[in-house]
């Protein structure tokens, strides 16, 4: 653990996704292997014909919030109040105007609203419409951290994270920070996306990293990425002041590294993405032979995996054989900037559960991919300490520790 | 349009724009009694616009607190538009 003053405790947690609408489910259906991808359910998506992509389900947003809500809160923003609602249930949190001024709110997101705004522009484009006067708050990348705040009256620091698909992961790292630092009692972190706007996959598309069948991290026939949508926020509590209140602590948040590879657009650099992964280890004072799970970035593309595999090798030696190395991306997509709230959560389940879960769809290592990537069967073990690594698009790299809490 | 039919447009739009109750919203009624936000008044004067073809000036926008004074803006702007 850190020699810090200050530790960091998770008391609590809440999430959306592809593999349904709380952590319960979420965990339910990870444990089991089962997929959360599947071709468009949604007719507003029908331009997206075939292609896998992984979309919260049976979504009815008159399930939780009110028409005018619905009409000024764009699904990013409603995902996001959803998992922080479950969080905060979880942890068991009354704010008063004392407890709101210690807590703070930090959210990654990448692409924040972009079907509501797609389906504005095109009303004005194609049918000269006016434009409605909620479209800019609606579109706002932070709209899921000021209604939160307004929600539970929380006026410490906040703030919004876009680094891509480590946009998550860097907001955990700051929240801690800022616990640490005594500037925050509770923080509330995670990550919101809904990237299934039809231009925004097409542009994906274009890049040529869409797996047109499935996501299958890490297996000799992968052939991409699917994207996916959801939202995970992590309750993130000073560990002293979650035990005199009596929360229940799930794991200690116990390190962070970041690092920027300076290197491609697009390609990870393996001596970048390593350097993250060494100062997390560091920041949480961590032997590479304490790890015993790394939620693997994972995506699926041919280059990431070979890229993560090797910067695994590299930090860990000979350890990385008896690594149990997972990508939940396989069963819950790829989020982009909510990506490493689902996958935290994911570590924390694991780690509370004793339970590996797998990297399905897998049918063979080949040469590049040669770890134990816990294949289509989740897995018992105790994990004493996990991590969970992003790697964005630019070359932005975050990496959390998690140590379990006894 | 006569006052009255203004006024029962005017309440409407701010019925459907906040989800309230028509029979809650009365003339004297404060945009702060009804808690009724900025984003709010300026999606009701959108919809007031949409609806009766007018634009209202928009430094006049946020200072309406009442439901007579939007209505009483709204008028004066009518009548100078018809006497133009």
């Amino acid at each position: 653990m850190a020699t810090t003053a200050r530790s960091v405790v998770v008391t609590g947690f809440g999430c959306i996704s592809a593999l349904g609408h709380n952590s319960s489910q979420f965990w339910d259906k990870l444990k089991a292997g089962q997929t959360g991808i599947s071709k468009t359910t949604y007719p507003s998506r029908q331009k997206l014909g075939d292609a896998p992509v992984a979309e919260v389900k049976d979504y009815d947003p008159k399930k939780y919030f009110d028409a005018k809500s619905i009409r000024i809160l764009d699904p990013n923003c409603q995902f996001a109040i959803i998992a922080a609602d479950e969080a905060v249930q979880h942890a068991g949190i009354n704010f008063t105007p004392d407890t709101g001024s210690r807590t703070g709110i930090i959210i990654g997101t990448g692409v924040a609203s972009r079907e509501s705004t797609d389906e504005i522009l095109e009303q004005y484009y194609k049918h000269n419409k006016s434009i409605p006067p909620y479209t800019l708050p609606k579109g706002l990348h932070n709209s899921s951290i000021s209604n939160i705040s307004i929600k539970y009256g929380i006026t410490g620091p906040s703030w919004i994270v876009n680094t891509a698909c480590a946009s998550s992961n860097h907001a955990f790292g700051q929240a801690m920070e800022l616990i640490r630092q005594n500037r925050a009692d509770i923080m509330l972190a995670g990550g919101t996306e809904t990237p299934l706007s039809v231009p925004f996959f097409k542009a994906w598309e274009a890049l040529r990293i869409l797996d047109p069948v499935t996501c299958r991290p890490f297996s000799k026939d992968r052939q991409g990425l699917v994207l996916g949508e959801g939202s995970g926020i992590v309750v993130l509590e000073e560990e002293q002041h979650a035990l005199k209140r009596g929360a229940k602590i799930y794991c200690r948040l116990s390190g962070y590294g970041f690092s920027t590879d300076a290197y491609d657009i697009m390609k990870v650099s393996p001596e970048g993405a390593a350097r993250a992964v060494r100062e997390a280890l560091s920041d949480a004072s961590l032997r590479t032979e304490d790890i015993d799970y790394i939620n693997a970035h994972g995506t699926g593309t041919i280059i990431n995996d070979q890229a993560e595999t090797k910067i695994i090798h590299d930090v860990f030696g000979e350890h990385a054989d008896q690594l149990l190395i997972s990508s939940t991306k396989s069963m819950h997509g790829h989020t982009l900037g909510a990506a490493g709230s689902l996958e935290l959560i994911a570590t924390i389940l694991a780690m509370t559960n004793e339970c590996i879960p797998p990297t399905i769809n897998f049918t063979g290592n080949d040469e590049s991919c040669d770890l134990d990537y816990v294949p289509n069967k989740s897995r018992h073990k105790k994990i004493k300490s996990a991590i969970s690594h992003n790697f964005a698009f630019g070359g932005l790299n975050a990496v959390i520790a998690v140590t379990c809490y006894s | 349009m006569t006052t009255n039919s203004l006024s029962d447009t005017v309440i409407g739009v701010i019925s459907q724009v906040c989800e309230l109750p028509a029979s809650d919203i009365t003339l004297q009624s404060s945009f702060e009694d009804l808690n009724i936000s900025s984003l709010d008044v300026v999606t009701i004067a959108f919809e007031l616009e949409e609806e009766l073809d007018i634009k209202l000036p928009d430094d006049e926008i946020y200072n309406i607190k009442t439901v007579k004074e939007l209505i009483d803006n709204l008028h004066l702007l009518m009548n100078e538009l018809e006497t133009s």
